[in-house]
């Protein structure tokens, strides 16, 4: 049938459709609307949010024959049409810093016109009533929700923010801010040629099976239209990879035994509707369902089955950091606490799903698509297809939300090797639920810690016990294994130290790196025991705290003495009167309310180190002048939407005197921008942020010099070169004085920074870091104790970044991680067969994230550019515990797991589960 | 296999007749189920069907048409002893969910975690059913069978959702327990109306509670219990543990225990009560 509608104001008809497809695959499709984000198809997240006739809709469930001769308005086209609402709603958006990734902003965007066109004022209940039904994984709201206030009752503080020239310390809008709120950024899926043929992926059901594939050829005679089959015996390299050197254990393709439930096994390819329509279940492969190590106390059996030959007793590895003499120290002990913790696995729920493409020009592989690595896309793919380094570029478009997952390979290789085999361009989307079955994972950890005191509340020992469930395969296991021990201590001191780490395979999704690498699991055990501690001592928690917190010139647990730039006493000392105030309001609540109701006051700190653990961590940034004056930053560093691309661009504006607006940005590409590493472990601002300040300051050395000027001169922009200045004298720019190189540019300089580490001892003494970043919240929540709910009243948040390059994005990342925070304390738990999809793991709403006051401290580091720290992990780290340490104070109840759903809390309040200690 | 969208009932009816499809409306249940309309049986899609999309009350009669969607229940102004209807439709999903899910449609799934059930069942609601064999009534209760089972035979279709609001009719409430605030299936809920007469007794009241056993039930022992004896607080002890659970079945699932679902169900419902006491304080 022919559809035909009224899009964004256009007459548009659509040909040879059932009426059935789903209204966003042909606006995205066939009506060029890529502003119509996909994240579930299944009605579950919002960012599809359209509006037809007015009225906000999904357009992932809507059949396409139920807007026939209706009007359909998407976000893009209602911001490039000029609607009033739209407009002044995106731009109170961006600069009011709400959006960071923005692959649910259309949904936010379209959601909001919606109800500004139903009613001109409505009330903050209202926006949020509205905006209910759009979930966003990195942005934790609230900014939304102050931005959508300002819009709706028309008071947008643009101007000042445009006012700013984006040096470090100015809270300007993003640079890329308002395309990813309108849709028009370019996400993995929104990027294939039209031409471009489809790829899925045939999955293992079962969590572990043995598997025979038989007759594909046959298959694929009785399919037509399917181009290709790919399994493991086409890989033309090796069939291992890996994120750590030495530990490639994950095959692409499954060989004969499938090791989790969604591992790939096989590909098929062909055009968009004959593989879109495939019924895989006919596909010739015959499962033997083997009996499966679910869990790591059935892996470390002494009978168990070895997952992979090289690991005994399914053993990934180990991780230790040891002073003093923690056995005697604990013996002798005034004071001891124990306690054994566990959390399940947490799936990252970023609402872009793995996409992209691949082609082959019959010499080389360029791959476009989401990926937080690059480089490390790069070499991986070049084993994997036994390819040079040179016949691979990757080319990553905008990351709609990576939190670590998309640091390990997903669709590339299949996209890869199928153009590679067809020559022709490849695409594929993962689907919510394989994305959820396949992509990494929180590591689940089981925890036994003990800490020893004096009866006047000095920390003597910490001994640290902790296995971390790495699934099938070790992805970032190994990382997990050695970043726990020396993180374990928390930002505290103790003359007496051991943490051992196991990182063990089981049968499930691979774990790897998700916002703190296995910090955030220990940081509950060690914050949940102080706080006890701090009770039975008759201590205040907070000054007990305070008391323990490692200063400059006090060793850590590694026996790192950091003579400048330590923080975590000043975020406690920013929360002293937030401390008071809360708990007095606490105090006044629960005397005057039903015993029902308990309010309480949670409390816990935290600590991280920026960059790779003692390895070499480099990145190198690029820029240019061009011959008419421009210049121009090399970026490689993946913005994952926590504004990197901003914060980069500040320092290096800054490092060479010119407006950041000024700035042509040429984002990450591996054919013309050099190596920044990674994006995780919270390294960016730190390292990538000082190579671009070297970069910046050799670039004004260099321009300084081509115009004769002397060093002390100012650099002058209009916006581009015109010439330096000093006192009276100027020294004009003319271009034709200099060469002119290939990429059209006329001075050219690269910069790189690589932080002083040491490597640790056979005890895990040494110095892992050039620097730490601190942080500490609190929490105040009111438990309904008949039902086991919490609500969530305020979160007051410190977090020292050093120097804060620019407040606003800051700020979005600490409500972010506090909202990732707020999840896994309550709410989020990943179980395979049972939660792979948005409507079954539940991610906080708009209306589960509270007021957040975010107090941004300031204890410079020598090492980071302008002593800025990196923030990306630290803010979710405090988070559950002070929740956790906030539901004890209200009623009493000891959590020893989460999420701490209502069900845990009322069995936890009974206390039947805690005989220890 | 196949897919259309009707545009009358005449149509949908001629459809039916012949057999051999199946009837869509909102179909928020239905994709993300992966029941894809046309790509296991052919579905007529209902939701253009305007005589079917009506609010209507006749002398203290109402009827909603199936494809009324919970965005009109949400906003229509329901009187005294109705205004659950419209809590309960704003608290499906979310907005975007409430604008093509219809009560119908939430009816006929037959998921126990459906929230208009109980709020409907509070009613004592009937359906109206169409087939060629001609249009029959039945209780709400008897057309809800179990899991994801109704009376509907094949060929037949939901035509309307039935019910009278007596004029005693106070107030009513909705209470919903989830793990989340939008987008959150129900881990229990509950829903009631009470009546008064002029003295200030209790008429009748009607308490349902959903999501703890296989189809959303009455409370008949409290509602007896309760009957005639005056408004006020002490009403709510007659919401014991022991009666509720005589009436339910709860099971573990992803979202609570069995054990979690039994004590909470009593204070949804208990809540329920409070609130409607309150409203008539
Ligand atoms: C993100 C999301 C959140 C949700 N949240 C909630 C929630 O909070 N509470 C809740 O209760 N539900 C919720 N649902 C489920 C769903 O939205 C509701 O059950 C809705 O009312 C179903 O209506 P529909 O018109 O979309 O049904 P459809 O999907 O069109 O149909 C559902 C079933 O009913 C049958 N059917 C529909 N109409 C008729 C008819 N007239 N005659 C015969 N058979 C018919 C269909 O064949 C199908 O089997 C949610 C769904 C989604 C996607
Ligand atoms: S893609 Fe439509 S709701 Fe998620
Ligand atoms: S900004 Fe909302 S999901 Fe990333």
């Amino acid at each position: 049938m022919k559809v035909s509608l009224t899009l964004n104001g256009q007459e548009t008809s659509i040909d040879d459709l059932s009426g059935a497809e789903r209204l966003s695959s042909v606006l995205r499709e066939s009506c060029g609307a890529r502003d119509v984000k996909v994240g579930c198809e299944a009605g579950d997240c919002g960012a599809c949010t359209v509006l037809v006739d007015g009225e906000a809709m999904n357009a992932c469930i809507v059949p396409v024959a139920q807007v026939a001769n209706r009007h359909v308005e998407t976000a893009a086209g209602l911001h490039r049409n000029g609607d009033p609402d739209a407009v002044r709603v995106a731009s109170a958006f961006d600069a009011g810093g709400a959006v960071q990734c923005g692959i649910c902003f259309p949904g936010f965007l379209t959601s909001l016109v919606a109800l500004k066109r139903q009613q001109s004022q409505p009330t903050e209940a209202e926006i949020t009533d509205a905006l209910g039904g759009v979930l966003c994984r990195c942005s934790g709201y609230r900014k939304l929700i102050d931005a959508a206030v300002s819009a709706c009752d028309g008071s947008v503080p643009r101007t000042e923010c445009d006012a700013l020239a984006g040096s470090v310390g100015d809270a300007v809008a993003r640079v890329d801010g308002l395309p990813r709120i309108t849709g028009d950024q370019i996400f993995g899926d929104d990027i294939a040629p039209a031409d471009a043929l489809r790829l899925r992926v045939l999955r293992s059901p079962h969590a572990r099976a043995r598997f025979t594939i038989g007759d594909t050829q046959s298959w694929v005679s009785h399919h037509p239209g399917v181009e290709l089959v790919l399994t493991a015996s086409d890989v033309p390299g090796v069939n291992r990879y890996g994120v750590l050197p030495g530990f490639e254990d994950q095959p692409v393709f499954a060989e004969s035994e499938a090791r989790f439930r969604g591992e790939a096994v096989a590909a098929v390819v062909g055009e968009k509707a004959v593989i879109e329509g495939l019924d895989l279940n006919d596909f010739p492969v015959t499962w033997e369902p083997l009996d499966a190590l679910v869990d790591m106390p059935s892996a470390r059996k002494p009978s168990a089955d070895a997952l992979h030959a090289h690991a005994a007793e399914n053993i990934l590895c180990r991780g230790r950091v040891e002073k003093g003499d923690v056995t005697s120290a604990l013996a002798s002990a005034e004071f001891i606490k124990r306690g054994t913790f566990e959390t399940g696995f947490v799936e990252h729920a970023y609402i872009e799903p793995e996409a992209g493409y691949a082609s082959f020009d019959g010499e080389r592989v360029s791959v476009f698509g989401c990926t937080q690595a690059p480089v490390m896309d790069q070499e991986a793919l070049a084993g994997i297809l036994d390819l040079r380094l040179a016949q691979l570029r990757i080319v990553p478009t905008a990351v709609g939300g990576g939190f670590g997952s998309k640091l390990d390979l997903s669709f590339q290789p299949f996209v890869a090797l199928a153009a590679m085999r067809l020559k022709r361009a490849v695409r594929m989307c993962y689907s919510r639920q394989e994305s959820m079955q396949s992509s990494t994972k929180r590591h689940p950890s089981r925890i036994e810690l003990s800490i020893g005191a004096t009866r006047d509340g000095y920390l003597t020992a910490c001994d640290f016990d902790g296995e971390f469930n790495t699934g099938a395969y070790a992805s970032w296991g190994p990382t997990v294994a050695n970043r726990v021990p020396v993180h374990a201590s928390g930002p505290y001191a103790y003359p007496h130290y051991r943490a051992r780490t196991t990182g063990v395979y089981t049968n499930n999704p691979p774990a790897g790196a998700f916002r703190g690498f296995g910090v955030p699991q220990a940081a509950i055990a060690l914050e949940l025991l102080l706080d006890e501690m701090a009770d039975e001592l008759g201590l205040d928690p907070l000054a007990f705290r305070q008391k323990n917190a490692l200063q400059n010139n006090v060793p850590t647990a590694t026996g790192q003495c950091f003579s400048q730039g330590v923080g975590i006493s000043a975020c406690f000392d920013a929360l002293a009167p937030h401390w008071q105030s809360l708990n007095a309001e606490a105090a006044a609540f629960n005397n005057e309310s039903a015993p029902r109701y308990r309010r309480g006051v949670g409390l816990a700190g935290g600590w991280y180190g920026c960059g790779n653990t003692s390895m070499p961590n480099p990145s190198t940034i690029k820029s240019a002048l061009r011959a008419d004056g421009g210049v121009v930053l090399h970026q490689g560093a993946v913005d994952i939407g926590q504004g990197s691309n901003t914060v980069i661009a500040q320092i290096f504006a800054t490092a060479v005197g010119c407006s950041l607006h000024a700035l042509e940005l040429i984002s990450a590409d591996t054919d013309i921008t050099p190596d920044a590493g990674k994006t995780s472990a919270s390294r960016q601002t730190f390292i990538s942020g000082n190579a671009a300040r070297l970069s910046g300051l050799s670039l004004r050395r260099e321009l300084l010099a081509a115009l004769g000027a002397p060093d002390d001169a100012d650099l002058v922009f209009d916006p581009n070169l015109t010439g330096a200045r000093l006192g009276d004298a100027f020294w004009p720019f003319d271009a034709s004085a200099l060469p002119l190189d290939n990429a059209g540019y006329v001075i050219c300089v690269e910069e790189s920074y690589d932080p002083p580490t040491a490597p640790l001892d056979e005890n895990g003494q040494g110095e892992p870091y050039a620097q730490f970043g601190y942080a500490a919240h609190l929490v105040m929540l009111t438990v309904d104790t008949a039902l086991g709910t919490v609500e969530l009243n305020k979160i007051v948040a410190a977090h020292d970044v050093g120097k804060a390059i620019n407040p606003i994005l800051v700020e979005g990342q600490v409500h972010g991680g506090v909202a990732q925070g707020v999840g896994m304390a309550l709410m989020e738990a990943y179980v395979p067969g049972q939660s792979e999809d948005l409507h079954n793991y539940l991610i906080p709403t708009i209306g589960d994230v509270p007021p957040i006051e975010s107090l941004i401290v300031e204890v410079p580091d020598a090492h980071g550019a302008h002593g800025a720290k990196g923030l990306g992990e630290h803010v979710l780290i405090p988070t559950a515990p002070a929740i956790l340490n906030g539901i004890r104070r209200a009623t009493g109840a000891r959590l020893r797991a989460i999420p701490a759903t209502p069900d845990a809390i009322l069995t936890a309040l009974r206390g039947d589960e805690l005989v220890e200690e | 296999m196949g897919y259309v969208l009707v545009a009358t009932e005449n149509e949908l009816q001629d459809r039916l007749a012949n057999g051999g499809c199946r009837v869509a409306a909102g179909m928020t249940d239905m994709y993300p189920s992966g029941q894809l309309p046309g790509s296991t049986e052919s579905v007529v899609d209902i939701s253009q069907v305007s005589s079917l999309r009506d609010i209507s009350c006749t002398d203290g009669a109402w009827r909603i048409g199936t494809t009324v969607r919970w965005s009109d229940v949400r906003v229509y102004p329901w009187p005294a002893g109705l205004e659950m209807l419209a809590e309960v439709a704003s608290q499906v999903g979310a907005v975007q969910v409430q604008n093509a899910a219809t009560v119908g449609g939430n009816l006929c799934n037959a998921s126990p975690a459906a929230d208009g059930m109980p709020v409907l069942l509070a009613l004592g609601a009937t359906v109206e059913l169409w087939s060629v064999r001609g249009v029959r009534e039945m209780l709400l209760s008897d057309f809800i069978t179990g899991v994801r089972r109704t009376a509907l035979e094949p060929g037949e279709y939901l035509r309307a959702i039935c019910f009278k609001n007596n004029e005693d009719a106070v107030a009513s409430a909705f209470c919903k327990l989830g793990l989340r605030q939008y987008l959150v299936i129900s881990i229990a809920m509950a829903a009631g109306q009470l009546r008064c007469d002029s003295a200030g007794c209790v008429s009748g009241i009607s308490l349902a509670l959903g999501a703890c056993s296989p189809v959303a039930t009455r409370l008949s022992d409290i509602e007896a219990s309760i009957v005639g004896k005056p408004v006020s607080k002490s009403l709510i002890d007659e919401v014991t543990a022991e009666r509720v659970a005589s009436v339910i079945s709860p099971i573990d699932d992803v979202r609570a225990t069995a054990a979690y679902r039994r004590d909470a169900a009593v204070h949804v419902l208990r809540d329920t009560l409070a609130r409607l006491v309150e409203a008539v304080a």
